[in-house]
């Protein structure tokens, strides 16, 4: 029985050297496996962060076009994207009220007097701008039933009461800056749409003919790697 | 070391397979998570996508599609123009009426049960009544000439003629035109009536209504050519829309809406019943007879024995005849309207 002892104990020095042995190489091949884990999350992770941030800004730039024209809506200057960023319509109610002009209205945003300018469609068919200078709640207006509309009245400089409808805007730019996709209203900062990590330095936007912008967009992921996307928005009639 | 034994080195490979399982899994989860993350959010800005497009079509196909007067009426309810239900959505589209020839039209597009994303086009549909009704005389030019000898007549503006029924019961036309002194002749409108302006380009020629003269050459029933005779030889019939080019000289008869993208000429025996537009000069050859109104751009003259007998419900008559011109199209310039909600009830 001694002898077996003696033989177990030796086995066991033998096997705690090999058990650690095998562990440190576990340790290394579960940290390298690990590291190489995270880099590809990592990677995965940004490139779908990469392709939520082109779809946005594919998004918000087809929406912002889709109302208006070039030269009169929008135009590109300098790698900015000048437009007005049409937000909601008002629809003119058949009997008006005695001041102001009734109207239904949907849109993204309600209308602000603070920001809001109006583009008022007159009966003879010609649109013609006004401030939006107050607007109050149209209770008791007789208005087109239409699903999503609410009754308001709007004062407008100059009047325009016996307008058809009217679609309200606010002015406001965009550009890629400061390694990401930025919007401002009117004279205020630029704020941004996206998280950081556009390269801006090759990230522009162009006109394209006479009715579209040309977007390149290019996101710098870990490791210096890059993704480019170049793709064009039209405006419509 | 009791207990350290064959079942316990098994254990241990276990735990190596299991420590690897779990990076692996977490390798896999990570792309799983990123992956269907992007899959629906690019299955819900693709439903989005669709269901605006589906919007857009609606309209798009409303406004190619469309003939025929319009259903809706000022100040009524939203009336359904049309709706299509096709493997992948569905649209609908609805007719608010804003004015006599103004609407709104409003796409509605959706998936399945989705909620319908709308986008909102504005809509110039004629109304002959109200085309009629905006005439300030029996002739408008920029300048006229009326030889002796020669009649123009503003005495029975709403009177029955001839294949003419009489208008009068329109309240529109008889507020315009059922007052003694209606002038025979006067000056051309301005815009939007007649002519271009910073708001509306491409109607420095013809212009009806918002219709530009290549717009009514395309709808035309039937075009004069400077060569080929006309042909139309039927004193009785409403020939709808008859459109010439340059210099035409009519030498036949008809009635309808006579459109000559230049200069006109009536020759000896030609007679027109309905309403002619000219962006040139029109002369009147002797013994040729007009019942209508009349609107040149350039200069009118009228020789001695012609005749120009003035009738708003020829004119009337003549625009209802033009079949082709019974059709929404979209507000030239500005036509989109928006962005409105989506329809949430």
């Amino acid at each position: 029985m001694r002898n077996s002892r003696r033989t177990v104990r030796g086995f066991a020095l033998i096997e705690t050297i090999v058990v650690g042995t095998l562990l440190l190489l576990v340790v290394q091949v579960s940290w390298g496996v690990t590291a190489v884990q995270s880099s590809v999350a990592l990677r995965v992770a940004a490139g779908a962060h990469v392709l939520d941030e082109a779809r946005l800004i594919g998004h918000v730039l087809a929406s912002e076009l889709g109302y208006g024209g070039v030269g009169r809506d929008w135009e590109v200057m300098g790698g900015e994207l000048h437009l007005r960023a049409f937000r909601g319509m008002g629809i003119g109610c058949p009997i008006q009220p005695s001041s102001g002009w009734g109207v239904t209205v949907s849109g993204h945003r309600q209308p602000d007097p603070d920001k809001d300018s109006v583009l008022a469609l007159s009966p003879d068919g010609t649109w013609r701008a006004s401030a939006l200078v107050r607007r109050a709640r149209g209770r008791g207006l007789d208005c087109p039933p239409v699903t999503g509309f609410d009754a308001e009245v709007w004062h407008l400089d100059p009047p325009r009461s016996d307008a058809l409808v009217g679609v309200y805007f606010e002015r406001g730019a965009y550009r890629f800056s400061n390694g990401a996709f930025r919007y401002r209203r009117g004279k205020s900062g630029w704020q941004p749409l996206t998280r950081s990590g556009l390269a801006t330095d090759s990230s522009t936007l162009s006109a394209l003919g006479e009715e579209g912008v040309q977007v390149q967009a290019t996101w710098r992921g870990p490791g210096q790697t890059t993704s480019a996307y170049q793709w064009s928005v039209w405006g419509r009639r | 070391m009791k207990g350290v034994g064959p079942r316990d080195q098994k254990g241990f490979a276990l735990a190596l397979a299991l420590l690897a399982l779990m990076v692996l899994a977490g390798i896999v989860s990570a792309a799983v998570a990123a992956a269907v993350g992007q899959v629906r959010s690019a299955s819900a800005a693709g439903r989005v996508l669709v269901s605006r497009t589906k919007a857009r079509a609606g309209l798009e196909t409303i406004f190619a599609e469309t003939v025929g007067r319009p259903a809706s009426f000022v100040g009524g309810p939203a009336v359904a123009l049309g709706s299509d239900t096709v493997p992948g959505g569905s649209w609908r589209v609805l007719d608010l009426r804003l004015s006599r020839e103004f609407h709104l039209f409003m796409g509605e597009g959706w998936v399945g049960e989705g909620i319908p994303l709308r986008d909102v086009r504005m809509a110039w549909w004629m109304d002959p009544v109200f085309r009629v009704a905006a005439h300030q005389a029996v002739i408008e030019s920029a300048h006229i000439h009326v030889g002796a000898g020669a009649e123009l007549r503003a005495d029975s503006l709403l009177a029955e003629r001839p294949g003419v029924l009489p208008c009068g019961h329109l309240s529109l036309l008889a507020g315009a035109f059922g007052h003694p002194g209606f002038p025979a002749s006067g000056h051309l409108p301005g815009p939007p009536e007649w002519g271009s302006d910073s708001s509306a380009s491409g109607f420095a020629g013809i212009r009806l209504g918002w219709f530009t003269a290549s717009a009514l050459g395309e709808l035309a029933d039937r075009h004069l050519s400077e060569s080929i005779p006309s042909g139309l030889r039927c004193p009785t019939c409403w020939l709808g829309l008859v459109v010439g080019e340059r210099q035409v000289d009519f030498g036949e008869s008809g009635g309808g809406v006579l459109v000559v993208d230049g200069d006109l000429t009536l020759l000896r025996g030609s007679f027109w019943r309905g309403l002619i537009l000219a962006s040139g000069d029109v002369t009147f050859r002797g013994s040729s007879r007009v019942l209508g109104l009349v609107r040149a751009g350039g200069s009118v003259t009228l020789e001695p024995g012609s005749v120009v007998d003035g009738s708003a419900c020829a004119a009337f008559h003549g625009l209802q005849s033009a079949a082709s011109l019974a059709r929404p199209i979209p507000l030239p310039g500005r036509s989109w309207a928006g962005p409105v909600s989506p329809g949430i009830s």
